[in-house]
């Protein structure tokens, strides 16, 4: 008997995964205070640390890894534009390493050096943007936006976006087919020629989205919803209230709060965090 | 007797751009606990009269309004489209542009969560709706895009229900659904007539399923009522119906039929089952 | 006969696994009018768009003309066999209604002055107006948007035509408007024509044959009125032939057929019974 599923954003998550355990208000913080790592972290070892954490995570939650083998050749490809971002954009100190020459272009260590940080913190954003998307559904982002305070306006639009994202991914298969049947195969195309044609697929894109909010906002008046502004008029929260914040948030809470304190205080206080004190930077 | 719940005086649209006035002057009473079947070809006017049942015209559209709305007290384009939803319910044609949120439940309690009411009346007003229309417990948590448009469309009928509004109206329920969808609403339509006392107001093209169902028909042909009756004597005249575009259920077309045969006279059936009892009494009846 | 479609023991699995079609066998000749009947999710249009080449088998082949659609570039593929699609939307996207039908011949890289002949031809069997060649589609109602859709397919001249819910959202009026030029296409133009629908009376009307499916297999396929009349293997299937029909079907035990298709005949075989005739 297959175990029971729940969608999510971006999959199906069992039911029986430990992190239905926690409110949504918890996760949606938890997504914050992931995210601010890389960005205050910029020691490559500490970053990968990070990946390998979250992949982890991923095995806890019971999320299927088969989504990120999905992307292994987009993560592949990612490393050599950033890499040949660098070596174009990177700029040149006589100072640098050349490690090889191709005509005029010269590839330094200093650059690739540099590709390879982004690289990194980038590819930890990632994990943490898909296990996001794995592991939330449009409904815990406006409860946990609820919980957390956010007008419900806000909160609403903020689910609604992302479920047109979602209506906008069926729909442009369906047109990519409808323009198949009109003697035209996108795919079979030359670049510059695709780029050209590309507009048969924005324009019904758009009208139909545009159709759809004309639909969507006449059946939201009808159901009586009143646009106070972002000023949240009184609301019950039927559903906010069907979530209950248990000890096992509050201890997340307070040990993802404390983890976040100690790394602002590393990263102004030391050098701990830094480039510099890669191993990177010894060779 | 009561004052008509809803009200429609001399009503005249004109969409904005547009030259051609769309409504022309409807005249209609509707009472209250009377289920209503609309009919009549496309772009007759059927859909923009629902929309000025409930607000929708004039308050989201631009354009041109002469005449008066009054449902249930209110003046039309005195009052918001959201005020108005406290006693009208509108149910659109298309199931997956109509469902708000992203999940059964939520969907369920939308309109009841902008009304600020109790979390146990919520609660309670809930499990009536879906009870009504047939909807399992084990739904509550599915996402849209698990369910057929049939399933769609009841739970937008449980929506609109739960606001328990005086009068509720649908906007071509069925004509975006599968033959499975279109009876399953049928029979929740059933259902309602039976177990709550709204007026309903139906438009509807297939009309073999509602016939049964209204107290009275109206047919609406280019900006106007041609005709106002119950569904035998509306039904009666199927070659008037056919000049104005209208199909009537095939067991009435039959009927009509046979009267310019001369082989019958008597009352138009309204479903198979009468249907069946007609010939039979035709053919029965000789030798 | 040429045989235009030969669609041989194909299965389609779609990406996410589901099984659109098992093992589906159907060929079909020049200047046939078929129907495909059926709930959703039981393959019609599974079948239909394999037919058109939008999906290729998994198993299994599709000869168009004696072609394998596997083997045909789609661009080829579209003028032989037109799909028109329920949702016009899906499809629309030029400026005008004249640069929207024109969009199919220019693309084959046809002769203006051709191009010219193609669009006015279609406008004139879809029934638009000359005026609307200027519109911009999207202003469009739903029932205009449609025929454009129509004529847009039709400017290609494709000699299979394959239509997805022909009658969904049309009135009546419209409904017997568009099958009748179907028809016309079919009887004074030699295309063949496929429609898929739930609309039974539509299928009882037009269709000389039908092909009925149930779970991704063909259940029933021949002559419409043959196809109506099985009425247990249709009720499985959750199918409900047209209420005349239905009717007959409950009067067998006063002898009559289980295959009536329309009100006439009804009527005409009530009457034969009623005056004591045979």
């Amino acid at each position: 008997m297959p175990t029971k599923m729940r969608r999510s954003l971006l999959g199906y998550l069992p039911v029986d995964s430990p992190i239905f355990r926690l409110h949504p208000m918890t996760r949606l913080l938890f997504l914050l205070v992931v995210s601010a790592y890389p960005m205050l972290v910029r020691m490559p070892e500490l970053n990968v640390a990070g990946s390998v954490f979250m992949l982890a995570l991923f095995k806890i939650s019971k999320v299927d890894l088969r989504i990120i083998k999905n992307y292994k050749m987009a993560f592949v490809n990612l490393f050599f534009v950033i890499a040949i971002a660098y070596t174009f954009f990177g700029g040149y100190q006589p100072d640098y390493r050349v490690l090889l020459k191709l005509g005029p272009i010269k590839v330094c260590w200093e650059n690739l050096r540099w590709a390879l940080v982004v690289y990194i913190q980038l590819i930890f954003a990632i994990l943490i943007m898909i296990f996001f998307l794995c592991t939330m559904r449009e409904r815990d982002i406006v409860v946990g936006l609820r919980a957390l305070k956010v007008p419900f306006v806000l909160a609403y639009m903020a689910g609604l976006a992302l479920r047109s994202i979602g209506l906008s991914i069926i729909d442009f298969n369906t047109i990519r087919e409808a323009e198949k049947a009109r003697a035209l195969d996108l795919a079979a195309l030359p670049f510059t020629e695709k780029v050209k044609k590309f507009g048969m697929y924005i324009v019904p894109l758009v009208a139909l989205a545009i159709r759809r909010s004309d639909e969507v906002s006449n059946a939201l008046d009808s159901r009586g919803f009143k646009f106070t502004g972002l000023r949240s008029g009184a609301r019950t929260d039927y559903i906010l209230s069907k979530y209950e914040m248990t000890k096992l948030d509050y201890a997340v809470l307070a040990a993802m709060g404390a983890f976040l304190a100690a790394i602002i205080v590393l990263r102004l206080a030391t050098n701990w965090l830094s480039l510099e004190s890669s191993l990177l930077y010894k060779i | 007797m009561a004052d008509p719940v809803i009200q429609v005086r001399d009503l005249k649209w004109r969409y904005e751009g547009s030259r051609e006035w769309v409504l022309k002057g409807i005249d209609l009473d509707i009472h209250q606990g009377e289920f209503v079947g609309i009919v009549g070809p496309n772009d007759s006017g059927k859909t923009t009269l629902a929309m000025c049942l409930n607000g929708l015209i004039p308050n989201n559209y631009p354009g041109v309004m002469e005449g008066r709305v009054i449902v249930d007290g209110m003046d039309t384009r005195e009052h918001s489209v959201a005020e108005i939803a406290e006693s009208v319910g509108f149910v659109f044609p298309d199931p997956e542009s109509q469902f708000l949120s992203m999940t059964v439940e939520e969907e369920v309690v939308f309109a009841l969560e902008n009304r600020e009411l109790p979390k146990e009346e919520i609660e309670e007003r809930m499990r009536w709706a879906l009870e009504l229309t047939k909807i399992p417990e084990d739904y509550l948590e599915k996402p849209p895009y698990e369910l057929s448009g049939g399933e769609k469309q009841r739970v937008a009928i449980a929506s609109v229900l739960a606001m328990r509004p005086k009068i509720i109206i649908l906007d071509e329920p069925t004509s975006m659904l599968d033959p499975i969808g279109k009876t399953e609403v049928i029979e929740v339509l059933t259902e309602m007539k039976r177990r709550y006392n709204a007026t309903v107001i139906v438009i509807e093209h297939r009309l073999e399923d509602i016939a049964p169902l209204a107290d009275k028909m109206v047919l609406v042909y280019h900006g106007t009522v041609r005709k106002v009756a119950p569904p035998r004597e509306f039904f009666q005249g199927v070659d008037f119906l056919l000049e104005h575009d209208v199909f009537p259920p095939d067991v009435m077309v039959l009927a009509n039929e046979l009267r310019k045969r001369g082989l019958y006279d008597g009352p138009v059936p309204m479903t198979l089952e009468e249907a069946e009892q007609m010939v039979r009494e035709i053919v029965g009846g000789v030798g | 006969m040429v045989e235009v479609i030969r669609v041989e023991n194909v299965t389609y699995v779609y990406p996410d696994g589901t099984v659109g079609l098992r093992d589906a066998s159907l060929r079909v000749e020049e200047g046939e009018f078929l129907a495909f009947i059926g709930q959703n999710g039981s393959g019609k249009t599974t079948l239909s768009k394999n037919i058109a080449g939008l999906l290729k088998p998994t198993k299994g082949d599709v000869w168009v003309f004696g072609r394998n659609t596997k083997e045909v570039p789609m661009s080829e593929l579209a003028t032989m066999v037109g799909y028109i699609f329920q949702n016009p939307d899906h499809q629309l996207f030029n400026q005008t209604v004249y640069d929207e039908i024109a969009y199919g011949p220019r693309n084959l890289k046809l002769p203006e002055e051709e191009v010219e002949e193609r669009v006015r031809e279609a406008m004139e069997i879809v029934g638009l107006d000359e005026s609307y060649r200027d519109e911009h589609p999207f202003f469009l109602s739903k029932g205009l948007r449609q025929r454009v859709a129509i004529a847009s397919i039709l400017a290609m001249r494709p000699k299979v035509i394959i239509v997805d819910e022909p009658t969904t959202g049309q009135d009546f009026r419209q409904s017997i408007d568009i099958m009748d030029f179907l028809t016309m296409l079919n009887r004074e133009h030699g295309h063949t024509i496929i429609i898929i629908t739930h609309d039974m009376p539509i299928v009882a009307k037009y269709a000389e044959r039908t092909v009925a499916m149930a779970g991704g297999r063909i259940i029933l396929d021949g002559p419409t009125r043959w196809v109506f009349s099985q009425s247990e293997i249709l009720a499985q299937a959750n199918i409900k032939p047209p209420q005349v029909t239905r009717l007959a079907q409950r009067l067998t035990d006063l002898d009559f057929p289980p295959d009536v298709l329309s009100v006439e005949e009804m009527a005409c075989l009530i009457e034969q019974r009623a005056r004591g005739g045979a």
